[in-house]
């Protein structure tokens, strides 16, 4: 244990090691505009037994391939509708399904090459996977980074303990991007695509790339030539690019194939890539996994793909397309969590429990217009971890987001970015609404 | 190398620059004015004047007493090249290329801008300027010593170093044309005042001690002139920088327009003897110099930063 007055010393070094490293997040308010913050972090670590990370780890690999060949199989023959497996009405209705993307077979079949997969301990212990995140997830340079403070701040507990090392992620992603690239050559052009420095991961984007030695571009960098090469604008001339690893949501991607306002983008990147010429990652279309209807199937999934029972379970979901879970939906809503099936970052949520009756109220009609596309699920008692405040250590809910990299092999991160929701009570994680985050760590205690 | 990176890298250099000599332009100010006796004492305006925002000056502030012009150069925000809109500015422009900029260097720009503006207030103030001052110029030091030694010398480093060596000269130009405006010519009985202002001058440039080195005289007119405009050793003589520029633009591809408005620049500086020129015709070979600089900026940006 550490006297107060260390703790404090300790955190004021982490608060000064996060402004030197310039550690910011974006938000977006109403009155200042976009401005950058200072990371919030905790400096108490969260601490998970390596023999329990194992466990959860080959379950996330088993959810990343059945995933993955679902997509493949969505944008291909659809032999899981044709089986009676998964309702072809929830296809029709998904707004991240792409048809654009019908009969392109991206290397390897892999769509979703990161996939950032949101875990929830409940109350009896067990981890569940609350969501999966297949766009475009965020999050894994503040796991990086968090680890890069905490050995500043705590640099004897590295010493005596063995906890697993989380600094091979940007070398990974980079093998992983190498590894689907299209043109077969020793040094592919790799490149991190991102919508600029008023996003709100463009923190991110900059630290990967960095760290990979790729190319950080915008999409008025590159362009796409008559013989649907990519190319972008160097100091040298146009220079060819074999992958993409694109930070932009697929409707901004091209202006030619989706939102035809887009300033974000690349005019023909969605040619080139068809035509095989480019790789990207994701894959346009990969979201059609990343839709909280869909989620409810992907126990289902992994049965139907891989023959096997999900080693991770998703928490019970109600789809309020179907009637007898939506009466039950509107009839407990005081109990329940609805979610829209799109949404990501928190945002148009209702936490039944907390909320007021006009708020329930307006939820019922909600789910009624657009049934399809909310989901409900049973209030977990999230697992909390002590958090400190000045002098004072107490308990706040948290949440975990492994990142899972397909390529020609499967790798996921040495545990993760923990999440923490710094309000008392609450249960909001994300970062853009007041959440924090603390150092994971995946320790081995058996080599001790 | 991405077009509009090397653009940001560029620009970096040249902010940084900046930043480092509006310090150096308050510091010596301040330090020539004690040493001088009362009437003689050039104005604060004249500040301004160099760094060729007079104008703006005068939209904003009634009087050019010290503080105002102290506050205008260094810390007030509507002042576009004020010291920390320059420091503000070139962490902007790296921000966005923290992909090429070692994590030392950018932890260095973060820090140099994050402290300048925490002490600006009473950094102002006349008894912490000088620390506030050399705390600036040493950091602005310690990123060239970091970019210099742990970042690639690939064609970033050659963008980052010619936007620096352009301020630099761009700089130097401006010191020389009004400090040396303040000098009465050779008449003896001013000769304490010039001499001090001749030596403010190269103090202003870290120039004094590499120049008795290398002039070999004391502090005189017409060798200050030919070391800071022809000097082939010091770093920020005219010539040097813009031989640097040349040097630079040597290991980048496509490098002849660029080239050709810089050897106009050189050709400029050394085809005219600065030291035999009359006070106004150093005035006007000074104007055509920058004209020339202008060029040299202009032929980069359209040859290596405009979008094809």
């Amino acid at each position: 244990m550490l006297p107060d007055a260390e703790l404090e010393l300790r955190r004021e070094l982490a608060t000064n090691t996060i402004r030197t490293m310039g550690i910011t997040f974006r938000v977006y308010s109403n009155k200042e505009g976009s401005i950058d913050r200072e990371w919030p972090f905790d400096i108490i670590p969260r601490v998970i037994d390596r023999s329990e990370w194992t466990a959860i780890e080959n379950g996330l690999k088993q959810r990343a391939r059945a995933l993955n060949q679902f997509i493949d199989d969505i944008y291909h023959d659809q032999q899981i509708v044709k089986d009676g497996v998964f309702p072809e009405s929830i296809l029709k209705d998904s707004v991240n399904f792409r048809p654009q993307c019908v009969g392109v077979s991206p290397p390897q079949g892999i769509w979703a090459h990161i996939c950032g997969s949101d875990l929830v301990r409940d109350k009896d212990g067990t981890m569940y996977v609350l969501e999966d995140n297949l766009r475009v997830p965020s999050g894994v340079s503040y796991m990086i980074e968090n680890r890069q403070v905490m050995k500043r701040v705590f640099p004897e507990l590295f010493d005596d303990q063995s906890i697993l090392p989380v600094h091979d992620y940007p070398a990974r992603l980079f093998e992983m991007l190498s590894s689907i690239s299209p043109r077969r050559t020793s040094k592919p052009q790799i490149v991190v695509l991102t919508p600029g420095i008023y996003n709100s991961a463009y923190f991110e984007h900059a630290y990967l790339a960095q760290q990979m030695g790729a190319e950080l571009v915008e999409g008025r960098d590159l362009f796409v030539d008559d013989d649907d090469i990519v190319y972008m604008r160097t100091i040298s001339g146009p220079s060819r690019v074999d992958v993409i690893y694109r930070r932009i949501d697929d409707l901004f991607l091209d202006p030619e194939a989706f939102n035809k306002d887009s300033m974000l983008g690349v005019p023909g990147l969605i040619r080139a890539w068809k035509a095989g010429k480019v790789a990207l990652a994701n894959a346009p279309g990969a979201g059609v996994a990343d839709d909280k209807v869909v989620y409810a199937y992907v126990p289902e999934m992994i049965r139907y793909y891989l023959n096997e029972d999900a080693l991770l379970p998703n928490v019970p979901t109600y789809l309020c397309m179907h009637k007898e879970q939506r009466d039950y939906v509107i009839n407990n809503l005081d109990k329940l969590v609805v979610k829209p099936a799109n949404e990501s970052g928190g945002y148009g949520m209702l936490i039944g429990p907390h909320a007021t009756p006009e708020e329930r109220k307006r939820f019922a009609r909600l789910i009624k217009r657009d049934a399809r596309n909310y989901i409900a699920q049973p209030m977990l008692t999230l697992s909390t971890a002590p958090t400190q405040f000045g002098t004072e250590v107490e308990p706040r809910h948290l949440d975990l987001r492994p990142f899972i990299l397909s390529g020609k092999d499967i790798s996921v991160t040495a545990g993760g970015l923990t999440r923490v929701a710094l309000v008392k009570g609450s249960t909001v994680v994300n970062s853009s609404q007041g959440g924090g985050s603390k150092d994971t760590w995946i320790v081995d205690t058996e080599v001790q | 190398m991405l077009s509009r990176v090397a653009e940001s890298i560029y620009w970096v250099g040249r902010y940084v620059e900046r930043a480092e000599n509006t310090a150096r332009l308050v510091s010596l100010n301040m330090n020539l004015l004690l040493d001088m006796p009362g009437g003689a004492r050039p104005s604060w305006s004249n500040m301004v004047k160099i760094t060729g925002s007079d104008q703006l000056f005068n939209e904003h502030y009634k009087n050019s007493d010290e503080l105002s012009v102290v506050r205008f150069m260094l810390t007030d925000a509507k002042n576009p090249s004020s010291m920390l809109n320059s420091l503000a500015a070139a962490r902007e422009n790296a921000r966005t290329i923290r992909d090429i900029i070692p994590q030392g260097a950018w932890e260095q720009i973060n820090a140099l801008h994050n402290t300048a503006k925490e002490k600006a207030k009473t950094g102002i103030a006349q008894k912490h300027r000088t620390d506030y001052l050399s705390n600036v110029i040493k950091g602005t030091q310690t990123l060239n010593g970091l970019f210099s030694s742990t970042m690639l010398h690939d064609s970033a480093y050659h963008f980052l170093k010619m936007g620096r060596s352009l301020e630099r000269a761009d700089m130097t130009t401006r010191i020389v044309d009004e400090l040396s405006s303040e000098t009465t010519g050779n008449d003896p009985s001013e000769e304490a005042k010039n001499s001090l202002l001749w030596m403010g001058l190269l103090r202003t440039l870290s120039a004094n001690q590499m120049y008795r080195r290398e002039m070999e005289v004391a502090v005189e007119r017409e060798a200050v002139l030919e070391f800071l405009f022809r000097s082939n050793n010091f770093p920020r003589s005219i010539t040097y920088c813009l031989n640097l520029v040349e040097e630079c633009l040597g290991s980048l591809p496509r490098f002849k327009e660029p080239l050709k408005t810089t050897r106009e620049a050189r050709k400029l500086v050394q085809t005219v003897n600065q030291s035999e020129l009359t006070q106004e015709q150093l005035h006007t070979h000074i104007d055509e110099l920058q004209l020339a600089m202008v060029n040299v900026n202009n032929s980069i940006s359209n040859n290596y930063f405009s979008l094809v």
